[in-house]
């Protein structure tokens, strides 16, 4: 029977007009908040400030009272060095002659032990440390997870395959429970830095003060974003719903992307101060500070790192879903997003090396002396470290997909070749994983006839490691290449073809990326020797794209010679993934270290020194230990995190506790 | 449950790996720690002794060994003398210096002077060095340190060095030379002037405007009180003014005669005039109708910091021959805006940019071109 229509029911082109003005006046409202907050909100001046916290205007804004008022707490002692190593809090200086008002900025101060406050039984630094790499696990997650959430969303809105709405939805769950954690530690984190280093805060508020106000703020729209987006989720289904959903997971990814890049500023800027001069007195343009020398390096590889992570860590937790099912159609469910979510880690993982790099030859060109400590001093045997963790990394992830070709009974075409891809790729690791310098007693110097090894010592310079993991990367490629045609055979009239071309894509690709390694390594001088890496960069991703395409274009339409059967895979593989997970994170916790303690005794390069006791650089144990430590903390928080999830779809059946039911 | 045991099991077991491996399968590289100050009695030390201070910083505090090895990333230091005669004759030498010393000097503080090929930045072809000035940032070289690096690389490549020991005192971690004096100062203004105290107090002619004016503190404090106020500046801050802003030095660099003539100049200088009457002191430096740019200079206070005429300031760089090396267009520029040009070796934000306000154009053309002169 036809159903008049009531007010309650709007014709569709009204229903999609009203939501359209209601969705368009949200984003609107949001956008301009982003935009023109800085404008609207008051200047907010510290004499105004004051004049109203006293009640008393003409006596607050003295400028002795303000002085007197923001006196520091602990006294800064110097050894009666020149006047601009003194520290000043005058707020402005007031020209005698014209009576105009200048903001004058203090250099940064010289410190003594005294000036860090400490706590009995606490290690303040370690303190630090560990509070802020557990913010950075956490925020590397809640931003990575909508990332990937949106495009998942996307793909389930072309596809309309529930299926993807459902994981989508299952990721974004982690994800909010992980909000409030990472926001506690965000909180803890800045208690901590105004205990332990109240003079480094403060002189990086002096100058960050507009960025660190609106990032607060930003919080807000963050927040409404996520909440909509989670909350709404069910509500916001089919036809304009759906678009107006997706749009908020845009603006959900806009203000997390934000949120990175200011954060990122404060730490960057310290690595590689800008807007200040030698005595770390700030020129006035906060744009300048932020817009450093190392910032859009570590926000490029800080996006791609934090896609990778997000999709290890929401990978360990489809494989524990995987190993606790006890039905074969959950079971096959949790394959099924593992699949998914080692997909997403390996996607980003590609690329990451090459991110990397451009940091670090960022790093390079702000300063060579921080470049060859990195690279060729006294964190070098951290990146050998790296090496094992990221080999490690590539060969779970492999090991992953081989033992997800027992998925197809159609694999077995192929099982052939996967020894020859882990020689390689183990090799491969091996080559990264040799050292360029041996440490040898004096009678193993004199046997060997120097520190380094005769035949292995040529494997441990740059343009080899180079080389090493753009043909891991190959490699990789190559067992996902595999992997997708497991269960198919193409149809297209050019298949034969179109498998020559790609076979000769990745032989030329990988005889050029040898042949620029061999070359630039061991044929020209020093500086030349990293030259290589741009051009076999650059070939690795051509080869990646170019197949990738000539893939998807020849199996379109494809014959399925076998189904994929979800479910059908080993309980090691789900190890695999938890190597990922770990290995991650242990991988991203020893990369923190690094790119904080490439400043050793700095606060602010070159600026300002650390002089509290704890000034000094670790041994490389001690810091793999702390880096443990917080592998450790963070695990079990991300337990924690999951177990709230299980919890939340439990129900209890509790006969006779209420009133209203029957004993 | 077991599912959970066994990855935790598993988990730890991965972590445990990656630690032990960072612990026991690779070198414990201990990094050294932060540079300490290490006081050093110059005045008493044989060459050879300032030779191995000069080897200790090239290894230690100046990170020079970390770029000029055996691994080709800079020229060895060892071929530095043999090789500077060749530089010096090269069309690509862009610098001033004339022989070893000097050219070592400028290459600490203005590498790009000279580039050697191959070692220059990506893409510049050679014409920027990646080393910075080592008088700046992270490596921080005092004079004294920077001479006993050149000594030590004269030395290192068989030349005489030609150096000579800084006398007085000096830490190899400090970055202010502790010059010592033959004899006593004999009036406050030259002592005014030596020390610097008009760049921060309004005294003896100058007119620094960052600490209190001390034109008539005679009026306002004893002479106890101003002993006090020199040797020991914090123990009485005047109200207003931060602590820890004037060194607290003094007392061990004026012989005890000048702190007593300081001291009763100050104690005199009531009205605004000054402690004694020969002095001309003016509170509005453009009314001293000073007909040339020496006095120009003196009245503003230019000798608190630099050297030309009888002056003798030592923290900006020395006016003497100034004329020699620049023309009137930079010293104009110098003088209304100290930031746009700052000499090698010098910091930023030290000048006061008050003198475009306080010179009228006369006054200025007066004492740009009493610079220009100075040759």
């Amino acid at each position: 029977m036809h159903t008049p229509l009531t007010d309650k029911t709007k014709a569709p082109s009204a229903t999609r007009s009203r939501y359209l003005s209601i969705t368009g006046g949200v984003l609107l409202l949001l956008i301009l908040s982003l935009w023109l907050l800085p404008v609207a909100l008051p200047h907010v001046d510290s004499g105004v400030a004051f004049a109203a916290a006293s009640g008393n205007a003409d006596s607050a804004m003295d400028e002795a009272s303000i002085k007197a008022r923001l006196q520091p707490v602990v006294t800064l002692s110097s050894d009666g060095q020149s006047l601009l190593e003194k520290p000043s809090l005058a707020l402005a200086q007031v020209d005698s002659d014209t009576g105009a008002q200048a903001p004058v900025y203090p250099p940064a101060p010289r410190l003594t032990e005294s000036d860090y406050p400490q706590i009995k039984g606490v290690n303040g630094r370690v303190a630090v440390w560990l509070v802020a790499q557990l913010h950075l696990w956490f925020a590397a997650f809640v931003l990575a997870v909508p990332i990937f959430v949106f495009i998942i969303e996307a793909i389930g809105m072309r596809t309309r395959d529930r299926r993807y709405d459902g994981m989508a939805y299952e990721f974004i769950k982690i994800s909010i429970t992980a909000y409030s954690l990472t926001a506690i530690l965000g909180g803890l984190l800045v208690f901590f830095l105004l205990i332990f280093y109240p003079h480094l805060f403060l002189y990086l508020t002096t100058i960050f003060k507009k960025t660190m106000f609106y990032y607060a703020l930003l919080f807000f729209v963050e927040s409404a974003a996520l909440y909509i987006y989670y909350y709404g989720w069910h509500w916001l289904q089919g036809g304009f719903r759906k678009w107006v959903h997706l749009t908020l997971g845009l603006v959900l990814n806009a203000a997390g992307t934000t949120l990175m890049f200011m954060g990122n500023t404060w730490v960057t800027f310290m690595m590689s101060p800008a807007g200040v001069d030698l005595a770390g007195v700030f020129n006035g343009n906060e744009w300048e500070a932020v817009h450093n020398f190392l910032w859009t390096p570590i926000n490029i590889h800080r996006i791609v790192a934090n896609i990778a992570y997000g999709g290890s860590i929401v990978g360990a937790y489809a494989a524990f879903k995987f190993l606790s099912s006890t039905r074969s159609e959950q079971r096959a469910h949790y394959d099924w997003v593992g699949y998914n979510a080692n997909f997403i880690a390996i996607s980003a993982l590609l690329p990451l090396p090459f991110a990397g790099y451009y940091l670090t030859a960022e790093i390079y060109a702000y300063s060579q002396q921080m470049g060859i400590t990195l690279m060729g001093g006294i964190f070098a045997w951290l990146f050998i470290i790296q090496a094992v963790l990221i080999g490690t990394l590539f060969l779970s992830a492999n090991y992953y997909l081989w033992c997800g070709m027992g998925r197809s009974d159609g694999a077995y075409r192929y099982n052939g070749y996967i020894k020859y891809l882990a020689v390689v790729i183990i090799g491969a690791f091996l080559v990264w994983f040799t050292p360029h310098t041996l440490v040898l007693t004096n009678e193993e110097l004199k046997s060997l006839g120097g520190p380094y090894h005769k035949y292995l010592g040529p494997l441990g310079i740059m343009p080899a490691k180079n080389t090493a993991v753009n043909i891991m990367i190959l490699f990789t490629t190559v067992s996902f290449l595999i992997y997708r045609r497991a269960n198919k055979i193409a149809t297209v009239s050019w298949a034969k073809a179109g498998n020559a071309a790609q076979f000769a894509l990745f032989t030329a690709g990988i005889v050029n990326i040898l042949f620029l390694g061999i070359y630039h390594g061991y044929f020209t001088n020093t500086v030349y020797k990293v030259a290589a890496s741009i051009p076999q960069v650059l070939t690795t991703l051509t080869i990646i794209i170019a197949s990738t395409a000539i893939d998807s274009f020849m199996y379109k339409g494809s014959k399925q010679v076998a189904p994929l059967h979800w479910g059908r895979v080993s309980d090691r593989a789900q190890y695999a993934l938890f190597v990922l997970a770990v290995a991650f994170t242990w991988l991203m916790g020893l990369m923190g270290y690094i790119r904080s303690g490439i400043r050793q005794h700095w606060h602010v390069t070159n600026v300002f020194r650390d002089a509290s006791p704890d000034a000094y650089t670790p041994t490389l144990g001690y810091a793999a230990n702390v880096v443990s430590a917080g592998t450790i903390l963070f695990m079990a928080m991300v337990i924690f995190v999951f177990w709230l999830t299980e919890i939340n779809t439990r129900k209890t059946d509790a006969p006779g506790y209420w009133k209203d039911t029957p004993g | 449950m077991k599912n959970f045991l066994k990855v935790t099991l598993f988990s730890l077991l991965l972590i445990s790996l990656f630690s032990l491996y960072s612990n026991y399968g690779i070198p414990e590289i201990q990094p050294a720690p932060p540079p300490t100050e290490e006081k050093l009695d110059l005045g008493s030390m044989t060459m050879e002794q300032f030779i191995a201070v000069g080897e200790k910083i090239v290894s230690g505090k100046g990170t020079c060994t970390l770029c000029h090895n055996e691994l080709g990333r800079a020229p060895l230091l060892e071929e530095l003398v043999t090789a500077t005669p060749q530089r010096l004759q090269d069309s690509r030498y862009q610098g001033e210096a004339s022989d070893l010393e000097s050219y070592i000097l400028e290459s600490m503080l203005d590498p790009s002077s000279y580039v050697v090929v191959g070692f220059g930045k990506a893409g510049s072809n050679d014409t920027e060095s990646p080393m910075p000035n080592v008088t700046g940032g992270g490596i921080d070289l005092s004079e004294a340190e920077i001479s006993a690096v050149i000594a030590y690389l004269q030395d290192l490549g068989g030349a005489d060095v030609t150096v000579e020991i800084p006398t007085g005192t000096a830490t190899e971690d400090s970055t202010e030379i502790v010059a010592s004096k033959a004899q006593a100062l004999g009036s406050a203004e030259e002592i005014v002037a030596s020390y610097g105290c008009g760049a921060c107090h309004r005294i003896a002619g100058q007119s620094g405007a960052i600490g209190p004016d001390l034109s008539s503190i005679g009026e306002t404090r004893d002479s106890d009180y101003l002993r006090r106020a020199i040797l020991d500046p914090n123990a009485e801050v005047a109200e207003g003014y931060p602590p820890n802003l004037m060194p607290a030095t003094y007392g061990s660099q004026f012989y005890a005669q000048e702190l007593e003539l300081l001291v009763a100049y100050m104690k005199a200088s009531v009205g605004g005039a000054g402690g004694q009457t020969e002095s001309t002191v003016d509170t509005a430096p453009q009314a001293a109708g000073a007909s040339d740019g020496e006095s120009l200079m003196t009245q503003h206070g230019c000798g608190a910091c630099h050297k030309f005429g009888t002056q003798v300031g030592a923290i900006g760089p020395d006016l003497g021959d100034i004329g020699a090396s620049r023309d009137a267009d930079f010293l104009r520029r110098s003088i209304v805006d100290p930031n746009a040009d700052i000499s090698d070796g010098y910091m930023p934000n030290l000048m006061p940019p008050i003198y475009a306000a306080q010179l009228s154009t006369e006054e200025l053309e007066l004492i740009v071109k009493y610079l220009t002169g100075l040759k």
